[in-house]
């Protein structure tokens, strides 16, 4: 039998189907708080904190938690939390803030690991969390019904508050005339992006959340100019490289995390070369 | 803030800590001299929504074979008694070296072949040729896939094993 007539046989598995469901999930939300992220120029935000979730990850192991990803969460959301208060962005402080904590936590989270590991295999344990090899595929049945309740979450923030983040994103001086509660937005946008960064470690390991965050939306906004144009085409972007990369890795057989962000990388070029031979014409 | 900050603390405390024997964790290659693969209580008594009589798993790809195998750890009820035919890594445990009867572990790596997954099978006839039994080597096995119980602990195997070389 071909790898590809393995294809029905791999989806009638109920751990691939969660896989996929989980992936699309998380990939919606990336791409959603992707956008915000970028306009704010705080794309390497979400890689800090995926450090922190790290070494959270780290201190679970460590005190041989039942469930790891709850320490994971509230730790990565304190850290967020501490990150808008100090105002991560547009000054030196801020961004060495952030440098700071980004390798320090990883740092610290790899030290432990070696040091308190009950794990007959270090380095694959810290492969599998940095890269997410084959996380998405080996997911516990409280980890997908807590991924899927927070992505549903995430998704469900996004449309209620859609033109209140709109406004904060693109002029927060008038949002903030008009009387909208900004602060409490953007620690809320805080956290929720802590959320989607703990939720995304699973599809594409600690290392690549950035590229998940960041590839959809770049490649849609050399497609469209409007927010509301590149939102939608940046979830069809995710969406649709979240799904050919899972199955071109069960097929194929390689690390699931990396072959996403492989498709990420390659539908942007392509957009991107299109984009230009259009602009030059 | 602070309330903030306490009620974080108060989550972690919730999330608990664990007591005996916990399961093994996704990416950890269990395979050590004296050891084959324990699953939990939890695992073992959680009826499974349909039964796998037979699966070859040397049709998949490394991707899905090593999921697949730790997947078989969290549901064993599901393959057990199935017949079931693996490719993989040899490892001797404690085994009759004339005759080939005895324990061993199969290891299979995932797509990045730095976790690894083992899983422990016998070989409970004598093998016409023993040659093959060469540690490290890549080895298809196909046996019945069991749930046991040794010392009060739970563990899985693929029992009464016959052995080619890859």
């Amino acid at each position: 039998m071909s790898a590809l007539e393995m294809l029905p046989v791999y989806l009638s598995y109920p751990f691939v189907q969660a896989a996929l469901v989980v992936g699309v999930l998380v990939a919606l939300c990336c791409s959603l708080f992707g956008m915000t992220l970028v306009l704010n120029h705080q794309s390497f935000i979400g890689d800090s904190l995926s450090h922190v979730a790290f070494g959270a990850m780290a201190v679970s192991g460590m005190l041989q938690l039942v469930d790891n990803l709850v320490l994971t969460l509230v730790l990565t959301v304190a850290c967020s939390v501490l990150l808008m208060r100090k105002g991560s962005t547009g000054n030196a402080q801020g961004d060495s803030s952030l440098a700071m904590l980004s390798v320090g936590a990883l740092a610290v989270g790899y030290l432990l690991m070696n040091l308190f590991s009950n794990s007959a295999n270090v380095a694959g344990d810290v492969c599998g969390v940095l890269f997410g090899s084959t996380s998405i595929l080996t997911l516990t049945t409280s980890d997908v019904v807590i991924s899927l309740v927070l992505a549903l979450v995430v998704i469900a923030f996004f449309v209620i508050s859609y033109h209140k983040i709109f406004l904060i994103t693109f002029d927060e001086e008038y949002a903030t005339a008009i009387g909208l509660p900004v602060e409490p937005i953007k620690m809320a946008m805080g956290i929720i992006m802590a959320v989607v960064i703990v939720i995304s470690m699973n599809l594409v390991g600690a290392l690549l959340i950035t590229a998940l965050v960041v590839f959809p939306v770049r490649a849609a906004m050399r497609l469209h100019h409007s927010y509301k144009s590149v939102m939608i085409s940046s979830s069809v972007i995710s969406v649709a490289c979240v799904l050919v990369g899972m199955l071109v890795s069960i097929i194929v057989g390689t690390p699931v995390g990396s072959t996403i962000i492989a498709v990420d990388a390659v539908v942007y070029l392509v957009i991107a070369v299109v984009s230009y031979v259009r602009n030059v014409r | 803030m602070k309330k903030l900050l306490v009620s974080l603390m108060v989550l972690c405390a919730l999330a608990g800590c664990s007591g005996g024997a916990s399961a093994p964790s996704d990416s950890s290659g269990e395979v050590t001299d004296a050891d084959v693969v324990e699953v939990t209580q939890e695992a073992v008594d959680t009826e499974a929504e349909e039964h796998v009589d037979e699966i070859d798993l040397t049709m998949m790809s490394p991707t899905m074979l090593f999921a697949e195998v730790v997947n078989m750890t969290r549901t064993p009820k599901k393959y057990d008694g199935a017949m079931v035919t693996l490719r993989g890594g040899l490892m001797i445990l404690a085994v009759d070296l004339e005759t080939g009867v005895g324990s061993y572990s199969c290891y299979v790596e995932d797509a990045t072949k730095c976790c690894q997954r083992g899983i422990g099978f016998t070989i409970d006839r004598p093998l016409e040729d023993t040659s093959i039994l060469v540690e490290g080597s890549e080895v298809i096995i196909k046996g019945t896939f069991e749930i046991y119980e040794m010392g009060g602990r739970n563990f899985v195997r693929i029992a009464d094993c016959e052995i080619w070389p890859a």
